[in-house]
């Protein structure tokens, strides 16, 4: 396989500047596309008082074909109390409640009582950006203690820098793609930090093999970094492929929140393997060099 | 290895696997027990699994108005969910859309912790989320008189505590103490002493829980001598043991100005949908089986190695999420383990590279295994101790669901240093052996000179 670095590394490095600029400005003015239960959402509660001759289907069916003649799409549902009750979450009060609770206790004729509630939800607002960049800190610190012995100090802050600028590429992403977000996103950007850490180790680590090698004592650091990466190439697609193959896999499951989690383990995988490589290609021969005049 | 070994131990490790796989996976009964395989022994948290929800309302009552302050009242009781071990929980804000309604009731969703005979203990639970609304901000009273009334408010305005801690029993022979060690914050500390020494003669102390005097002394007594008051800290003793969490947990987590209580309560299944572990399990065993069968068809013999060692591995994966205690499995955590089972595949790809190369340049199968796996070790090494101890942090540091992607990530890749380093170089071993290291098993090519 052919790949120059050497010519396309400018490119990437005006593309990944482009995508972090342009994130950041939309994760600054617009924030995250937050997922409906992740901001004020409205929660339909229908049910009958008690789950007799299956009225807890009936009630299911009347309301979730209620909802469709009005034309709105519920994001989630949670059963309530074996069957008797259900919870609809919606991003909007387009639901009439007596008219839902009229058309449910038809349904269910005079044996149980019907009734549906709608209420505003205000969601949590916390997160752990603060306690994830403090346990990332400390992991890199950690992480550069260790690899100063094995990989020297190019290769390590090589590592280290590659692995911030996944992180940051991946909220970036999240930013410009608008995905919504549910829950912990957090895990997704130290998902990207950790699988970035794990491919520029191996890269770096094959370029100390090859400049190690006879012979290629006198070849440039660039030129170094790119049999890197061409012969990490089958592993790198390997990595691209398992990556789209997990995303695959939980996105056909047809949940909303599978397929968005999904969403964020593919883009978690792509920052992860793009800074790898083009930051490998970047600030390796820069620091090796800086270090070789030092 | 000798042919005749290698089917031997071929066997055993077979009959081995078999045994590990029916453990993992396999429910039947025994006896009058069912037996309900690691799988099904694994504890599921709310966000996969369903639990209860608790809703609490503003007592009658309740004095101040909670208005906008419903944003902090969340998070006092979302920060004391947390304390008291709960991960995938969540606390959320509801108010009918009826007219006339203003107050927004408090819904705690949580999946009860298992009792000591494994069934959820749904009054632990209750208790939990009833220590978690409580009522009571800390506040402290100062006067030359005894007993000092509302009007003689000290500390006000300072962020006078740093930490609260629950201590173990202390016994004196007679009696056992519950004791509840609070720690000042530097300025708050000083603020104290200083209205300690200026009223040296007499001074009362009262430090009020919500509506409970939790102290109540003077200088004349113990409490309030230099000995108590060493490292900044103050000693208050309580009834039992369960009153010293709560009261340490209430004063930890800034109390809360509100008195709401329970009204309602309710099974819930899962918010992110029915059958999500099935479905998680599905989508992961789907993902597996494309590696094995693209492994099988790229390295052959190599292949079946390495897939019978991801087999192995995310059967002692699931086994050590019931082996761990204390490990609720959610969504951040199967991530988790999704992204292990990535790391050990790229160590699978890093040595067959590596041994490729070694073939490549002319050295014989057997000699390639070798000579490979050297190269390998090192870099696999690395990719997993980078995995651990970000793992690590992230345990260390981060609370919640993010907590569980540490625990599962990190299990991940410690099993996964076993596996590429110890299993598969094993089964290579015995597969190899039965094939005669016949170059013709493995998808290798040499170099063209």
């Amino acid at each position: 396989m052919k790949c120059n670095l050497c010519k396309n590394v400018k490119i990437g490095v005006i593309i990944a500047l482009c995508l972090i600029v342009v994130g950041m400005v939309f994760f600054g003015v617009f924030g995250l596309n937050k997922s409906v239960d992740s901001r004020t959402n409205y929660e339909v509660v229908v049910g009958v008082d008690q789950n007799l001759n299956q009225a807890g289907d009936k009630v299911k069916s009347t309301a979730e074909s209620y909802f469709n003649e009005i034309g709105v799409k519920y994001f989630s549902m949670q059963v309530i109390e074996d069957g008797a009750s259900y919870l609809y979450v919606f991003d909007e009060n387009k639901v009439d409640a007596k008219v839902l609770e009229g058309k449910v206790q038809d349904a269910v004729g005079d044996v149980v009582v019907a009734s549906c509630k709608i209420t505003e939800v205000r969601p949590s607002s916390s997160n752990q950006i603060v306690k994830t960049a403090i346990a990332l800190a400390i992991a890199s610190v950690a992480i550069i203690i260790y690899l100063i012995f094995i990989e020297k100090v190019a290769s390590t802050f090589t590592v280290i820098l590659n692995s911030v600028f996944a992180s940051i590429l991946c909220v970036s992403l999240l930013a410009l793609t608008r995905v919504p977000i549910f829950g912990s996103m957090e895990i997704y950007v130290v998902a990207s930090f950790i699988l970035s850490a794990i491919v520029s180790t191996g890269i770096v680590n094959r370029s100390r093999e090859i400049s190690s090698v006879v012979g290629n004592e006198k070849l440039p650091y660039s030129e170094i970094v790119n049999k890197a990466v061409i012969d990490s190439g089958v592993r790198i697609l390997a990595f691209v492929a398992l990556t789209l193959l997990s995303s695959i896999a939980l996105a056909v499951m047809f949940t909303p929140h599978l397929l968005f989690t999904a969403i964020y383990v593919l883009i978690a995988g792509i920052s992860a393997v793009f800074a790898s490589i083009l930051g490998t290609a970047v600030l390796w021969p820069i620091l090796k060099s800086v270090k070789k005049k030092a | 290895m000798k042919k005749g070994n290698s089917i031997t131990l071929l066997t055993i490790l077979s009959v081995l696997m078999a045994c590990l796989l029916v453990i993992t996976f396999a429910r039947f009964e025994i006896g009058v027990n069912n037996f309900n395989s690691v799988l099904g022994a694994i504890e599921l948290d709310y966000d996969i699994a369903g639990g209860s929800t608790y809703v609490a309302s503003l007592a009658k009552d309740n004095i101040e108005e909670v208005g906008e302050n419903i944003d902090d009242v969340i998070e006092t009781v979302e920060n004391r969910m947390t304390a008291l071990g709960y991960s995938a929980f969540s606390v959320k804000a509801v108010k009918s859309v009826e007219e006339g309604v203003e107050d927004y009731d408090i819904v705690i969703s949580a999946k009860a912790p298992l009792s000591n005979r494994n069934l959820p203990d749904s009054a632990k639970l209750a208790q939990d989320v009833s220590v978690a609304i409580a009522f009571g901000e800390i506040k402290f009273y100062g006067d030359a008189e005894a007993d000092p009334g509302e009007d003689k408010q000290i500390l006000t305005d300072l962020d006078v505590i740093a930490d609260a801690t629950a201590l173990d029993p202390v016994s004196d022979g007679e009696s056992v103490y519950y004791q509840v060690k609070v720690t000042f914050t530097k300025e708050g500390f000083e603020a104290i002493s200083k209205l300690l020494e200026e009223n040296n003669d007499k001074y009362f102390l009262k430090i009020m829980l919500g509506n409970i005097p939790i102290m109540n002394a003077s200088t004349e007594d113990a409490y309030l001598s230099s000995q108590y008051f060493e490292g900044r800290s103050l000693y208050i003793t309580t009834n039992d043991e369960s009153a010293a969490k709560q009261t340490a947990l209430q004063i930890k987590s800034g109390g809360l100005a509100y008195k709401y209580e329970i009204t309602d309560a309710y099974d819930v299944t899962a918010p992110l949908g029915e059958n999500v572990p099935l479905i998680s399990a599905i989508a992961i065993g789907a993902l597996i089986v494309i590696v094995i069968v693209a492994l099988i068809l790229l390295y052959k013999v190599y292949g079946v190695a390495f897939s019978l060692s991801l087999v192995i591995f995310i059967c002692l994966e699931l086994l050590m999420l019931i082996a761990v205690p204390g490990i609720k499995l959610s969504l951040a955590g199967i991530v988790g383990i999704l992204l292990s089972t990535l790391v050990v595949c790229d160590g699978f790809i890093i040595t067959i590279k590596r041994i490729k190369e070694e073939f490549e340049r002319g050295k014989t199968l057997k000699s390639a295994v070798k000579a490979g796996y050297k190269r390998a070790l090192l870099p696999i090494i690395s990719v997993s101790v980078v995995s651990g101890l970000v793992a690590l942090a992230i345990f260390a540091f981060a609370s919640g669901s993010l907590k569980c992607f540490g625990i599962t990530f990190g299990i991940g890749a410690v099993l996964g240093v076993i596996t590429n380093l110890l299993i598969t170089k094993m089964y290579s071993a015995i597969l190899l052996s039965l094939v005669n290291y016949d170059e013709k098993a493995v998808n290798f090519k040499r170099t063209e000179e």
